[in-house]
C-alpha cells in the first residue's frame, strides 16, 4: 500500500505547491495527470525520495519515505522503487545486461543469471544482451530502462512521461509494456503523463494543478 | 559486473582521452623516475669503482679526465708518466698500495688495461674460466667483454691502436685469452686486462717499425727480459731500485694513513712531472655537474606531470558534465553520495597508476634495450632491471595525485542535486 497525503513544495520563493493525496493498494497502478508545470515530476520525485517535501507524508507500506533521510533512504530507493524516464538515460558505457545488473548491485539485492535472462527474454531483449548501448533502437533503449527498473522486484515503478515524445501507436505499446511487465511482476505501477490518451487504460488517476 | 570495475569501463568508454592522460602522466613520471634510477646507479657505480683509491696519478692535465679515464675508463688518458717517478711515488713513506695502469689500445671498443693482478683482487675479481695472466700478450676478459666479444678461453685477437674503433691494428701480435673473470658490477666487466710489459711490447715494436722514431726507441726501450722485469718492479714497486725510463699511464695510489691526503697531491703537483687527482673530490665535482643537468630534467619532469594532472582534472570534470545524467541515475538505483564521490576518485586513481605504471615500465623496458643495443651505455654500469623503493613511493604519490585531481570533480558528483537534473529531461 502507498499512501500520500498532505504533500506540500515551494520551490525558492515561488508559490507553494499543494498536491493531491494518493491511495493506491499493492500491485495496483495509477496515473498521475498534468499539464507541463503542474509539478507532476516533482510530485514523483518526491514518491520516490528524491525531493523533501515541506509538508505532509509518504508512506510505502509501514516504512514512512518521508522520515528516511541519508544512506537509509537510498537503501530504500534503492531496493524498493524503480524508475524509468522519458529519456532512458542508460550508461553508454556499459553493456545491456551491465545496466541491467548495475540495479540490482548499486541495491544490494542479488539477482541469478537465470533471472536476468527471464527478464531480457520477457523484454524482446536476449540477442541484445551484451550488446552496447549505442547500438540499440530508442525502443529497446527504453525496453531496457524497463528491465533496469524490474531488475531488484521494486514495491513500485515510477515512470515520468514515458510516452510524451511517441506517436498515439508506440505511446499504446509503451503503456501496454508497462502494464504487461508490472502485472507479471506483481508491482505497482505510477506513471505521470500529461497525454490524455493513455487515461483510459488506468482505472486510478489523480490530477495536479486541476 | 563489479561496480568498482565501472570507472574502468568509463575509461575504457574514452579510449583516446584516457590513452593521452595516460602516456602524458607516463612521459612525466619516466622522465623523474629516470632521474631515480641514473643518479642512484651511477653515483653507486662511481662511488663503488672508486672505493679503496685514494689518489690516482698521471699525466699533467684535468684531474677529472685522469679519474674518468683511469678508474671509469670513460675518457682519454692526459698522457704517459716515467715509471722511475711512478717509482719514487709509490716508496713513499705514506703510500699503502699502488696499481699501475698502462692504457692505448682496445679490441672493438672494449679496453685493454695492462697492469698487475693487484688490480683484479682490488675489485674482488674472481676467475669464471682459466687463469689470469701470467705472460706478455695473454690477457684476461671481463664478464661483459667476454659475452660481448663471443671470446672465450683460448682465444686469439689483434688489439687495435688507439681508444675507439676504426683505428689500425697491432699486426704481427696476436693476444690470447687466458681467462675470463665472473661478473663483479664494475669496470672490471667491460675490460681487457693484460701485464703492462705486453703493451709495452706491443708499442715497443710498433715504434721500432716507425723509421721516425726507430732509433728513440731502441735507446729508450728495454729487452723483453728487462721488461719482463719491470713486470714485478711494477708489481710491488716499494722494492724497486731499478733505474726505469718507461711509462705507464697512470697509477692507482692507496694511502697509509689520511695525512698522506694532506701533503701527497701538493707534493706530486708541485714537484713532478705527474698530476695527482682525488677520486673523492672529482666524482663530488662530476656529480655536481650532473646535478644540474638533472635539475633540468627534473623539473622538465616536473611540468610534464603537472600539466598531465591538469589534463586529467579537465578531463574528469568534463566527464562530469557529460555523466550528469548517469551519476543521477546511479543514485535513483540505491548509489549514495559517497559512491558518486569514489567513482570520480577511482578513475582519477585508475589514470595515475596507469599513468605511473606504464611510465615505470618504459624506463626499465627502454633502459634494458637501450642497454643490449648501445655499447656506449653498457659501459655506463645502469641496470634496468633492478626496482627501486622510490619508485613505490612514485606509485603512492600518483594515487595521491589522483585522488588531489578528482577532488574537486568528485565532490561536485556528491553535491548532484538529481532531481534538478532528471527534472531537466
Amino acid at each position: 500500500m502507498i499512501e500520500v497525503s498532505g504533500l506540500q513544495f515551494q520551490y525558492n520563493k515561488q508559490e507553494q505547491l499543494d498536491f493531491p493525496d494518493l491511495r493506491l493498494p499493492p500491485k495496483e497502478h495509477a496515473i498521475i495527470l498534468g499539464q507541463s508545470g503542474s509539478g507532476k515530476t516533482t510530485y514523483l520525485h518526491m514518491l520516490a525520495g528524491l525531493k523533501k517535501p515541506q509538508a505532509g507524508q509518504i508512506v510505502y507500506g509501514d516504512t514512512a519515505l518521508t522520515e528516511l533521510s541519508g544512506k537509509r533512504l537510498d537503501k530504500f530507493r534503492g531496493q524498493k522503487i524503480g524508475m524509468v524516464f522519458q529519456v532512458p538515460h542508460l550508461i553508454a558505457a556499459l553493456t545491456v545486461s551491465e545496466n541491467i545488473m548495475l540495479a540490482s548491485k548499486l541495491s544490494g539485492i542479488s539477482v541469478p543469471r537465470e533471472e536476468l535472462d527471464g527478464l531480457l527474454e520477457e523484454l524482446g531483449l536476449s540477442k541484445k544482451k551484451n550488446a552496447k548501448i549505442q547500438a540499440l533502437s530508442e525502443g529497446q533503449k527504453q525496453r531496457v530502462s524497463i528491465a533496469r527498473a524490474l531488475i531488484k522486484k521494486p514495491q513500485v515503478l515510477l515512470a515520468d512521461e514515458p510516452t510524451s515524445a511517441l506517436d498515439d501507436r508506440n505511446a499504446e505499446n509503451v503503456i501496454g509494456l508497462f502494464l504487461e511487465m508490472a502485472n507479471q511482476h506483481g508491482t505497482s505501477l505510477l506513471v505521470t503523463t500529461h497525454d490524455k490518451r493513455i487515461k483510459s487504460d488506468f482505472k486510478n488517476f489523480v490530477t495536479i494543478g486541476a | 559486473m563489479n561496480i568498482l570495475r565501472l570507472p574502468f569501463k568509463y575509461l575504457m568508454a574514452k579510449p583516446l582521452s584516457t590513452v593521452l592522460n595516460v602516456l602524458l602522466f607516463a612521459f612525466g613520471i619516466g622522465i623523474i623516475n629516470l632521474l631515480i634510477i641514473a643518479n642512484k646507479q651511477v653515483s653507486n657505480n662511481l662511488v663503488n669503482n672508486a672505493k679503496g683509491i685514494d689518489m690516482v696519478v698521471g699525466a699533467k692535465g684535468s684531474p677529472l679526465q685522469i679519474i674518468l679515464c683511469s678508474i671509469f675508463h670513460i675518457d682519454f688518458p692526459t698522457g704517459n708518466i716515467q715509471l722511475y717517478e711512478a717509482e719514487q711515488l709509490a716508496r713513499k713513506r705514506l703510500v699503502k698500495n699502488v696499481i699501475p695502469l698502462a692504457l692505448g689500445d682496445s679490441y672493438q671498443g672494449s679496453r685493454i688495461v695492462g697492469t698487475t693482478a693487484a688490480y683484479v683482487a682490488h675489485y674482488n675479481g674472481v676467475l669464471d674460466k682459466g687463469d689470469l695472466f701470467h705472460n706478455d700478450l695473454e690477457v684476461v676478459l671481463g664478464s661483459n667483454t667476454a659475452e660481448k666479444l663471443g671470446l672465450t678461453v683460448g682465444s686469439t685477437f689483434t688489439g687495435q691502436h688507439g681508444m675507439s674503433e676504426g683505428a689500425y691494428d697491432h699486426e704481427g701480435h696476436a693476444y690470447q685469452v687466458v681467462g675470463v673473470l665472473k661478473l663483479s658490477g664494475t669496470v672490471l666487466d667491460d675490460l681487457i686486462l693484460c701485464s703492462v710489459p705486453s703493451v709495452w711490447e706491443m708499442h715497443a715494436e710498433e715504434e721500432v717499425h716507425d723509421p721516425h722514431e726507430a732509433h728513440e726507441a731502441h735507446e729508450g726501450h728495454e729487452t723483453h727480459a728487462q721488461e719482463e722485469k719491470r713486470l714485478k718492479v711494477v708489481s710491488d714497486l716499494h722494492r724497486s731500485d731499478l733505474d726505469s725510463s718507461m711509462q705507464i699511464t697512470s697509477m692507482l695510489v692507496q694511502f697509509r694513513s689520511p695525512m698522506g691526503a694532506v701533503q701527497l697531491p701538493r707534493m706530486i703537483n708541485e714537484k713532478t712531472n705527474m698530476q695527482a687527482a682525488i677520486p673523492a673530490f672529482e666524482i663530488t665535482r662530476l656529480i655536481s655537474i650532473m646535478g644540474n643537468a638533472i635539475s633540468v630534467m627534473n623539473a622538465l619532469g616536473i611540468v610534464l606531470v603537472a600539466v598531465a594532472l591538469l589534463s586529467v582534472f579537465i578531463s574528469l570534470f568534463n566527464a562530469l558534465k557529460e555523466r550528469k545524467y548517469d551519476l543521477a541515475i546511479l543514485r535513483t538505483m540505491g548509489g549514495t553520495p559517497i559512491f558518486l564521490l569514489s567513482l570520480i576518485v577511482v578513475e582519477g586513481m585508475l589514470l595515475m597508476f596507469f599513468g605511473c605504471s606504464l611510465g615505470i615500465l618504459l624506463v626499465h623496458g627502454g633502459l634494458e634495450l637501450a642497454l643490449n643495443s648501445l655499447d656506449t651505455l653498457q659501459k655506463s654500469g645502469i641496470d634496468g632491471t633492478i626496482f627501486y623503493r622510490e619508485e613505490l613511493y612514485i606509485v603512492l604519490m600518483a594515487l595521491l595525485a589522483g585522488v588531489v585531481v578528482a577532488i574537486i570533480p568528485a565532490v561536485a558528483a556528491y553535491k548532484t542535486d538529481i532531481s534538478k537534473i532528471l527534472g531537466d529531461k
